[in-house]
């Protein structure tokens, strides 16, 4: 009879997920942005907080370190407040059963853990001391397999399995009451002559010591996260595609190439060749950053270091683009990603990422709409002087292609920018019109000076369409 | 006020440079003494931030200075140790090295550092300063008056010029001295062009009245002088604005305002301007004039509803010349005003201002006519100047005002190719509250493009500063998060 009913709720589970999973080729509904905290997020944080009260209590400065585990507390309220976390959806829920099926083979894991999807292009995860754990989008997005993503939750649950923030505090609140570094400000502070070199000499090396703490807390995590990903089912190697993942990071999806021309050439507005020329020059390196100056280990060491847990051949280098195609729900962050991005405005990361779902999903009204949508906005931004807030500059840490995207968006002139916007978006009117999110980014390019349409027209079929639509209130004002 | 506004801007322009490029600590323990954007041939190549970090001994401090690329990337800091009585003159780039001049104002030296574009340091030369002219010209910089003279030029990608009262000298990235010109007078514009260097020399005697100017040619590898013309007309009083090369007839071309041949230049309102034309060789080729009935007749184009007309006293800021060999002054128009009703009520002498309006370019075409009269309407601004410069002309004051960067044209902006070029300004808005920064810009299409936004006094406070071509460099302070957040802003056009 129980296996019965688990069957019947895994058919449910999975006729709701293909049901969601189908958006990625007819339509994207992103989750919405919730600016609060859930309350039994806000329990959680209570009930910990006074626990850790406790314990601190016969901690020599406790008062201190009280204070700055509030303050780690806070940061995790951000996420909340400033609408960071994803709170529910498909993705939410994907990455709390892989949570759990990791429980389920490490039965030394006995905290409450709770994790999130958040709103950042940064490739990253972070766990706070709660058991909470968050997965940026960024990351998400980089990600293939749901091993990769379980080795990366694997991590983070051994840095809250061994308390690496209760450390962190502990090591500050020592370095805060330590009386021979306070004797070594004091006298640097009181000479006459350089004062400069000798504080800022003792800064260093308070931040090189920290930095060892954190390093070395890293490869613990590293290990013993081996440890609970080597207890599941997952594939073992991937634990070493996901760091070939993260040692990707700076290079934004990889070495995509877009094909501008084909993109935005339409009959009535015909592609410029000349927005293509691309000077590599403007791009070198001007300082490389020492490995000694960041907070995380190379992730070619880490990877060195897991093979040699794994007892295996080095895996070579660079495999992420033979990998499999992305896990399908996964493949659903990249939709997050776009939309999120777009709301921060920074619409050249999210045009980037909205042409790739464009050209994969070119049936779905959402990528295509987001096309033109950040492009209009770019183009707004462009004649309002914030157009370097939306778009970066060129940079040697992204890859080329990446850079060869900038390198157009910046040689756009305004009126340009408008022009591709609005003529990209009505060779695709008749075939998504009825769709909101399309409507939306069709009344915005038809709100830019190269329209030849009034964007009161769009905006009166918008309310009529969709009266109580998600961008209602937006469209009521001026583009 | 508005200057001081502007410094304002200055310091909150420099302080999140600190956060940005250097550790908070580390920053709070340095002293910012100067800053601002490094040019090579009018192009900005980066930018500049001198500070003082600490005393190394009784006499001397060591000095911190930071190098950012173009897209305000940090490129490296250096430390050095100087006497306590260091000042930043100038700074300059070449393309392939960097030039600072310094001024140590109690040993009375000048002292040139050069540095690869890695910040590998080249050369340091120290030379005394003897002559009384330049000893009072960097000692009113030390004593915090704007930079309005230019004492460095350079030598593409290898080497730079000094400009000394009676002096000119050249070095190669190295400093190593490759030639000197003695002269009489104060070098103040210099230009290459392949076969030569091309120098305004300024003469100006006891008697202020009598300003003398002449062209200076020399060979560019040697240095020996090729010609030394004076420049003057003799029907007029003249004024040189600006020297330029047009490299497509290989003419050197001379602004100039001019006068009534007994007017002094300082005081009196100029009657028009004209261009002076010389060959390489500095033979005297031909002139034109333009008077200032021709500016306000000739088409004028105006922008933001403008129905003033051309007023009378114009400060030109800015001489552009683009590719089609047209010609571009930029100028701005301003009035004395005295304030007779607090005169009454006070047993000083009235305090002055300045009023500040339109913004004007005249486009001159390639035979140095006045093609067009662009005005671009402003508000009204103000620049006082408090009791004292009462009996001062207005053209004196405007000089002033310019120096202390009083007036609404911030800069102009080159480009490459030549073939554009962008002005910006800044507005103030006080009836609305706001702030406008405009951008007007020579487009491809060989028109003018105006492109302006307004921010709210309430929520921020902006101000903008040369970048690399296309760009602005846009400070914009966040009242209600108190942060500035400083970037590179497209220029629309």
């Amino acid at each position: 009879m129980k296996k019965k009913i688990q069957l019947i709720v895994a058919t449910f589970l999975i006729l709701i997920s293909s049901k969601s999973l189908a958006q990625l080729e007819r339509n994207y509904c992103p989750s919405p942005f919730m600016y609060v905290i859930p309350e039994h997020a806000q329990q959680k944080v209570k009930e910990a907080l006074a626990s850790s009260k406790r314990e601190f209590a016969h901690k020599k400065n406790s008062s201190f370190s009280y204070l700055l585990l509030k303050k780690h507390s806070q940061s995790l309220l951000e996420f909340y407040t400033k609408g960071l976390m994803i709170t529910d959806g498909l993705l939410q829920k994907y990455l709390q059963e892989i949570v759990e099926k990791i429980i389920e083979k490490n039965p030394t894991l006995t905290k409450r853990y709770e994790i999130y999807p958040y709103r950042s292009d940064e490739p990253n995860a972070t766990a706070f001391w709660d058991g909470t754990i968050g997965v940026s989008l960024g990351l998400l997005c980089r990600l293939k397999t749901e091993d990769q993503l379980a080795f990366v939750i694997c991590h983070e649950l051994a840095h809250i399995s061994s308390e690496h923030v209760l450390h962190r505090i502990d090591d500050l609140t020592k370095f805060n009451f330590d009386k021979e570094l306070k004797k070594e400000i004091k006298s640097a502070e009181k000479s006459e002559f350089l004062k400069y070199s000798k504080l800022t000499r003792i800064l260093m090396n308070l931040d090189k010591s920290l930095k060892r703490h954190i390093r070395a807390e890293e490869f613990v995590a590293d290990s013993l996260g081996l440890t609970y990903f080597l207890n599941t089912n997952y594939q073992p190697r991937e634990a070493i595609k996901a760091l070939e993942v993260l040692d990707s990071a700076n290079t934004p999806f990889g070495s995509q190439t877009i094909n501008l021309k084909k993109v935005f050439e339409t009959k009535a507005f015909p592609f410029n060749e000349k927005w293509l020329e691309f000077d590599d020059q403007k791009v070198r390196i001007i300082k490389e950053v020492a490995d000694s100056v960041l907070t995380h280990p190379d992730c070619k060491h880490r990877i060195e270091v897991i093979n040699r847990i794994l007892g295996t051949k080095a895996i070579k280098q660079s495999s992420i683009d033979n990998q499999p195609k992305q896990n399908r729900v996964l493949l659903s962050s990249r939709y997050e990603l776009a939309e999120s991005l777009f709301q921060f405005k920074e619409y050249g990361k999210s045009l980037f990422i909205s042409i790739l779902l464009a050209s994969e999903f070119p049936s779905n009204p959402y990528g295509v709409g987001m096309v033109g949508r950040n492009m209009a906005y770019i183009s707004k931004s462009m004649r309002e002087f914030t157009f370097g807030k939306s778009v970066q500059l060129m940079n040697p840490i992204y890859g080329e292609q990446y850079n060869r995207f900038l390198s157009f968006l910046h040689r756009l002139r305004a009126n340009e920018a408008a022009s591709l916007a609005f003529n990209y978006l009505i060779d695709k009117k008749d075939d998504f019109y009825s769709d909101e999110n399309f409507l939306f980014s069709f009344w915005a390019a038809c709100s830019t000076p190269a329209s030849t349409l009034s964007p009161q027209e769009i905006k009166s079929d918008y309310l009529k369409f969709f009266p109580n639509g998600r961008f209602s209130s937006i469209i009521s004002n001026n583009f | 006020m508005k200057t001081k506004l502007i410094r304002l801007a200055f310091l909150i322009f420099s302080v999140p440079c600190i956060g940005q490029n250097l550790k908070k600590d580390e920053g709070s323990l340095l002293a910012l003494k100067a800053s601002g954007a490094i040019s090579s041939q009018g192009i900005v190549k980066g930018y500049y931030f001198f500070y003082q970090a600490e005393k190394s001994s009784k006499t001397s401090n060591n000095y911190l200075l930071q190098i950012l690329d173009e897209d305000f990337r940090e490129i490296d800091k250096i430390t050095f140790t100087k006497p306590i009585t260091y000042k930043l003159i100038e700074t300059s780039f070449n393309g392939a090295a960097y030039l600072f001049l310094f001024f140590d104002s109690k040993n009375k030296k000048s002292n040139l550092l050069s540095f690869s574009d890695k910040l590998k340091k080249l050369g340091d030369i120290e030379n005394p300063v003897s002559n009384k002219a330049m000893l009072e010209n960097y000692t009113d910089l030390v004593n915090g008056f704007e930079l309005g003279e230019k004492y460095l030029a350079t030598i593409s990608d290898t080497g730079f010029i000094q400009f000394q009262n009676g002096l000119i000298t050249a070095y190669n990235n190295n400093l190593d001295e490759l030639w000197f010109e003695r002269i009489s007078g104060q070098p103040s514009e210099a230009f290459q062009f392949s076969d030569g260097f091309g120098f305004l020399i300024t003469r100006t005697y006891t008697d202020e009245r009598f300003v003398e100017y002449d062209l200076l040619i020399n060979n560019p590898n040697s240095g020996q002088r090729v010609s030394l013309i004076p420049i003057k007309s003799n029907l007029f009083c003249i004024s040189p604005l600006s020297l330029t090369f047009e490299p497509l007839k290989k003419n050197i071309v001379i602004f100039c305002s001019f006068f009534n041949k007994k007017d002094n230049p300082l005081t009196e309102n100029s009657l028009g301007f004209c261009t002076l034309i010389y060959d390489i060789s500095g033979k005297y080729l031909s002139s034109k004039t333009i008077y200032k009935e021709e500016l306000r007749t000739k088409a004028v184009v105006n922008y933001n509803n403008n129905t003033d007309e051309l007023r009378d006293n114009i400060l030109f800021h800015s001489f552009i010349q683009t590719n089609d060999g047209k010609t571009f002054v930029i100028g701005e128009e301003f009035k004395k005003k005295t304030s007779v009703g607090k005169m009454l009520l006070s047993r000083y002498s009235p305090p002055v201002h300045i009023d500040v309006y339109n913004l004007v370019i005249f486009e001159i075409n390639t035979t140095h006519d006045l093609e067009k009269t662009h005005i671009i309407k402003k508000n009204k601004s103000k620049i006082f100047f408090g009791h004292v410069r009462v009996f001062s002309s207005q053209q004196a004051l405007s000089r002033i005002a310019k120096k202390e960067g009083g007036f609404d044209f911030r800069f102009c902006q080159e480009y490459p190719d030549k073939d554009i070029f962008s002005i910006v300004y800044k507005d103030t808005d006080i009836g609305n509250r706001e702030d406008v920064l405009g951008t007007i810009t020579y487009t491809p299409e060989k028109t003018m493009k105006l492109n302006k936004i307004r921010f709210k006094f309430k929520t921020s406070f902006i101000e903008a500063f040369p970048a690399k071509p296309g760009y602005l460099l846009l400070a914009e302070y966040d009242r209600k998060e108190k942060k500035t957040d400083i970037r590179l802003e497209k220029i629309n056009y």
